[in-house]
């Protein structure tokens, strides 16, 4: 039995990009070429959500709605996507049962960083009309995954929908992208 | 031989009238709504958020606290809460849960001096759940200034 | 000397886009063909039944909107009333009969142009769901007029309707009548003459006759395997009785056949809400029912003509104001049932095809 001595840590993208942040904090203005940086990252990915096609009840109906010719959500550059490995954006669409919960968690946990929740319509946001005297409703999906964005309404129609999806575009486009994903990786 | 040419000319017919259709489309009137810039007009009966008009007369709403909305609600989302006896009293609490309302409207139908309406407005998602508790203020709020036609239009006749 | 293969196990869902929702199918696998499809259900088992004993009947109505099969609300309120008025001995007017006819028929439509819009997506013509969506938006805009919601309209009541019509609406509702068969066209020159679309569904996954008497299967998927039954014309409710209109049969019993059923179907519907809209006559559109009515001591059974087929409310009073146990005969439960049977023997490409003609809707099956 032979033991590996211990390799020595091989620099990565974001070892790079931490080590750039570090001059320009050091830097008389790098704090401004910092921001005008993740503005611009951030502009990008505001425009191009893509959400996972994941439709529980009632609202995913009118989620394809939304995709579909009337509402068009491809204007603002959100495209389904069929699989979590492609997607930073999850719709929770419609009630979700407590053996459905794990599976939610499951896609979420798959999906890459940076990620984005919206919970669509009443009963993903706490139950809705299945909050009493019922056994299998998840009591809203912020038990299970963290939620950015919450949209009322039973289910709420498309137009409310995308008010929600530029609303988390006006989240994302004011985050400390860089810095944030740095921290997280330390 | 007959067979592929069959074949051969089915498949360009398929091709053929499905290719028509989407040109036609083509030229056939837009129906997207550019959605931020443009709106559908929602029709009045619309079931949207909920609010408390204000009685131009007196000042005040126009709740009786009869409770009747609170025990139709299917989701129990509505609570009232009031002070005083017989003709003094006042609302202290009318609260909503328009997270757990699923806006069918029970209450606007039971309401006898129709003191809840729907208000075709439908955008107010938020960060925080904690926004979609509405309370008397909200709802005082949310009640548009021009009149409006809330769910309550009934014609007979034909 | 044969080659010894092993049978593979497949786990198709919850979460995948063709499964209509949260269904998950373990699929043996013989090489490509399918040895055995089992159904794994209860991902959307929303428990109305069991709120439906906390809840009075008015506030029930709001209930089966969402708790059943959400793409036709309408239906799910004619089922349950109809169970409720029969109990009840409440009377309907005449002039919300009708309402109630027309109402049913468009949904309807629009049940039927989501199924072919998401089925559309599943054999690859991404195009039919565009153009079905779009006719759809119209519906949906009438509905809006007339009951205030988009997908969820609380709009029957017991013992009648909710508003009447808006002016103008039979007219508007006229001209989608009119203009609706050149788009029915339309879907027709997408898919009928496709021969991608015919080779993935012409004699693809056969149901027999006698196959779909055993395992229950009901509405258009018994239509197409040569069954001859709807309970609009066996049973007639509201104002079926009073209008004229066919039943679509094949003897097929294959993909193409059910598409083609339900093509039919739309058709009779657009001839349903023209003569409903024509004889629509004038007067009350809801008799006098207290808020919360009391049924009499008893236990009815209504069934009901679903966009999906044959359901049933099987209802028990005991007197109170709520109901003392509610019992839903999910139709898309028993298609999801002759689904096995369908499935037998075809490769695993035609699961898709096979699982999208049969039109289920996990929250009916699951309730």
């Amino acid at each position: 039995m032979s033991t590996q001595p211990p390799q020595p840590p091989v620099p990565s993208r974001l070892a790079s990009i931490a080590a750039a942040i570090d001059i320009l904090d050091q830097l008389p203005g790098g704090n401004l070429i910092l921001t005008k940086v993740e503005y611009l990252l951030n502009w990008g990915r505001a425009a191009s959500l893509w959400p996972l096609t994941f439709g529980l009840a009632c609202c995913a109906i009118e989620m394809m709605a939304a995709f579909a010719g009337r509402f068009d959500l491809d204007r603002i550059g959100v495209i389904p996507r069929a699989t979590p490995r492609q997607a930073d954006l999850m719709i929770v669409a419609g009630r979700c049962t407590i053996k459905m919960a794990p599976i939610v968690r499951r896609l979420w946990e798959q999906m890459p960083e940076p990620k984005y929740v919206i919970s669509m319509g009443s009963c993903a946001t706490c139950g809705g009309p299945f909050y009493y005297d019922n056994y299998s409703i998840l009591k809203g999906i912020d038990q299970v995954v963290p939620v950015d964005v919450y949209v009322p309404g039973c289910p709420p129609r498309p137009e409310a929908l995308i008010e929600g999806i530029l609303k988390l575009q006006e989240k994302i486009k004011v985050e400390p992208f860089l810095r944030r994903t740095v921290a997280a990786q330390a | 031989m007959l067979d592929l040419a069959t074949r051969a000319w089915e498949a360009v017919t398929g091709l053929y009238l499905g290719l028509r259709v989407t040109i036609l489309a083509l030229v056939r009137p837009k129906n997207t709504v550019k959605y931020p810039i443009e709106k559908v007009n929602v029709s009045p009966r619309w079931h949207g958020l909920l609010a408390l008009p204000i009685d131009p007369e007196t000042g005040s709403d126009m709740c009786i606290i009869c409770f009747q909305c609170e025990r139709v609600c299917p989701d129990r989302c509505i609570h009232i809460e009031a002070t005083g006896r017989a003709k003094d009293r006042v609302l202290t609490r009318f609260d909503i849960e328009m997270d757990k309302c699923c806006y069918c409207g029970l209450c606007v139908e039971v309401c006898p001096t129709e003191a809840i309406v729907f208000v075709p407005h439908y955008e107010a998602s938020t960060f925080n759940r904690s926004n979609l508790l509405y309370d008397l203020d909200d709802l005082r709020r949310a009640t548009p200034k021009e009149p409006i036609a809330h769910g309550v239009v009934r014609i007979g006749g034909r | 000397m044969p080659l010894r293969t092993e049978q593979l196990m497949l786990n198709m869902g919850p979460q995948h886009p063709s499964t209509h929702g949260v269904l998950r199918l373990v699929v043996t696998l013989d090489g490509e063909n399918i040895v055995e499809v089992q159904p794994d259900i209860g991902y959307l088992h929303s428990s109305v039944e069991k709120m439906m004993e906390y809840r009075t009947y008015l506030m029930n109505v709001a209930l089966v909107d969402r708790g059943m099969d959400y793409i036709a609300a309408l239906a799910n309120e004619e089922g349950y009333l109809l169970a409720v008025e029969r109990l009840g001995g409440i009377d309907v007017p005449a002039r919300a009969r009708w309402l109630r006819t027309i109402m049913l028929e468009f949904q309807r439509l629009s049940s039927h142009l989501v199924w072919l819009g998401t089925w559309g997506i599943d054999l690859g013509a991404t195009t039919v769901f565009l153009y079905c969506f779009r006719e759809r938006e119209v519906i949906l805009d009438l509905f809006e007029q007339v009951t205030g919601g988009r997908l969820h309209h609380v709009y029957f009541r017991p013992g009648g309707v909710y508003e009447d019509l808006p002016p103008g609406w039979t007219d508007r509702a006229l001209a989608f009548c009119d203009e609706f068969p050149g788009h029915l066209q339309e879907y027709h020159d997408l898919l009928t003459g496709n021969p991608i679309f015919l080779a993935r569904t012409q004699g693809v996954g056969v149901l027999p006759k006698d196959a779909a008497i055993t395992m229950g299967a009901c509405g258009p998927v018994a239509r197409a395997s040569g069954i001859n039954f709807d309970v609009r014309k066996a049973f007639p409710y509201e104002a079926y009785g009073e209008v004229e209109f066919d039943i679509p049969t094949f003897e097929q019993g294959d993909c193409f056949a059910r598409y083609l059923v339900r093509m039919e179907e739309m058709r009779q519907s657009l001839r349903i809400i023209r003569q409903a809209i024509e004889k629509l006559p004038p007067g009350e559109i809801r008799s006098k029912v207290q808020v919360t009515v009391k049924l009499p001591k008893g236990e009815v059974y209504a069934r009901t003509e679903s966009p999906r087929g044959d359901l049933g409310v099987y209802l028990v009073s005991s007197g109170d104001d709520m109901p003392y146990r509610v019992k839903i005969r999910a139709p898309s439960f028993s298609n999801l049932y002759a689904l096995t049977e369908m499935m037998r023997g075809w490769k695993v490409a035609d699961v898709i095809a096979i699982l999208g003609s049969v039109d289920i809707v996990l929250s009916d099956v699951d309730r």
